[in-house]
């Protein structure tokens, strides 16, 4: 297995583990928000945890795909 | 004015740039210095000196009247809100282009130094787990440990300088003539986009008190980054010469690995390796204050705390995501970091004060 890859386990439950600890968090953050009613600061929290939760989809999806450096890289040398 | 308690100086603060600054000078330095200008890059440091000193001047000017600002409010308040803003969504991506790429190199560095075949998600759940922790701290009990710890990682570096002077060979650091000043003058460019991260700094200037002494610590950290930077260059140029240190991944720890003590205590690299934990821990750890920072200040936030949870795991992923080898971190790092921590640390400053000058906001 090389590194690009191991992020993920062997089991294949990976996205699993990473919604558990997405969702401890949350919960845990947002009782402290709640608490101290920052709705604003709330919103955006959860608005970055989306992002975050759409990107750990996209990566576990398909981890073996163009890396964001290839990526880059290659979009630089079409605009050239 | 009073000092806050929940404010840090600007000692600290200076402190803190220049353990975030050892991080990628060490990574990225001794290869690109050999390369550039061969057995004279010890010499590089000094050419990058007069330009960092105006960046110095520059921060001082643009905190004249604004004492109680940070960086986020100056864009806003000199480019107009909405420029302002997108100024400050470029540095936000930037910046957690920059944290995800340190936490890949700090899982590299011990794939390839010490722990070959453990598990890279180990090193990075590890690092990111201790980050977490800290930031939400706050950037005070970060600041003390890091003002702590930075003494010991001084007097660590110049120990193993001194123990690596047995190694250096006269014949790897010179002659050096004056065809070497135009490659020389080259180098100010990798120099200054590191050194520039003096200016990220001030993302968080809200929360550091006597700003009036930005130039008294900004000469004296110049100095210090002059000495440190000169010294690195000598323990790895010196030691192997400059043409095996461009060929060498990670120059700086094969220096360390050649001291011998009597020729009987060898082997003592895990000491460069816990400092270097350290300056990862600070660089990774301010990286992601800097990044909760700059989305307080552009939605405007009471308090931005619990931030840290999606942007920790934004890095995690990143990391992952950033480079499938060394070879692209380091494509990355030469072609595209560098160019980029140039132009926003170094030009944005000045055209910052250029236009607040002209619109008189600063």
């Amino acid at each position: 297995m090389s590194f690009w890859n191991q992020a993920v386990t062997e089991d294949g439950n990976e996205m699993v583990y990473f919604f558990l600890v997405m969702i401890g968090l949350s919960v845990f953050d947002i009782r402290q928000m709640k608490a101290k009613k920052q709705k604003k600061e709330m919103v955006v929290y959860l608005l970055f945890m989306l992002t975050v939760g759409v990107f750990g989809i996209f990566y576990f999806s398909d981890p073996e795909r163009d890396s964001f450096v290839k990526v880059l890289i290659s979009f630089l040398n079409k605009v050239r | 004015m009073l000092a806050s308690p929940d404010k840090i100086s600007v000692r600290q603060a200076v402190i803190l740039f220049l353990t975030i600054v050892a991080s990628p000078a060490i990574q990225i330095l001794p290869r690109l210095i050999a390369e550039t200008v061969g057995r004279a890059g010890w010499l590089a440091p000094l050419f990058s000196v007069p330009s960092f000193l105006c960046l110095v001047f520059i921060m001082q000017a643009l905190f004249k009247k604004e004492k109680e600002a940070n960086l986020s409010e100056l864009f806003r308040k000199v480019f107009g809100n909405i420029p302002g803003k997108g100024v400050l969504v470029l540095y936000l991506i930037w910046l957690m282009i920059l944290l995800g790429l340190y936490v890949r190199y700090f899982t590299e560095r011990f794939l390839s130094s010490l722990l070959p075949d453990t598990s890279p998600a180990f090193f990075s759940i590890t690092i990111l787990a201790v980050v977490f922790y800290a930031v939400r701290g706050g950037i005070v009990n970060l600041a003390r440990t890091v003002e702590f710890l930075f003494f010991i990682f001084t007097a660590s570096f110049i120990s193993l300088f001194l123990l690596s002077t047995a190694n250096v060979k006269v014949i790897n650091l010179l002659p050096v003539s004056h065809y070497d000043i135009l490659p020389l003058m080259k180098t100010a460019y990798p120099f200054l986009a590191i050194w520039g991260y003096f200016t990220l700094i001030f993302f968080f200037g809200d929360k550091i008190n006597d700003k009036e002494n930005i130039r008294k610590f900004g000469l004296q950290g110049t100095v210090y980054l002059l000495l440190i930077n000169i010294m690195l260059l000598i323990q790895t140029i010196g030691v192997y010469g400059h043409t095996l240190i461009q060929r060498l991944p990670l120059p700086y720890f094969v220096a360390i690995k050649s001291i011998s003590l009597l020729q009987t205590i060898e082997r003592i690299e895990s000491i460069a390796m816990a400092f270097w934990v350290f300056v990862d821990f600070t660089i990774i750890s301010v990286f992601l204050y800097l990044v909760i920072s700059i989305i307080k200040s552009l939605f405007s936030l009471s308090e931005a705390k619990n931030m840290t949870s999606p942007i920790a795991l934004f890095a995690f992923f990143f990391s992952f995501y950033i480079g499938k080898d060394r070879l692209e971190l380091e494509h990355f790092s030469y072609y595209i970091a560098i160019p980029v921590n140039i132009l926003l640390c170094m030009v944005m400053p000045v055209l910052l004060l250029v236009v607040g000058k002209i619109r008189k906001k600063v």
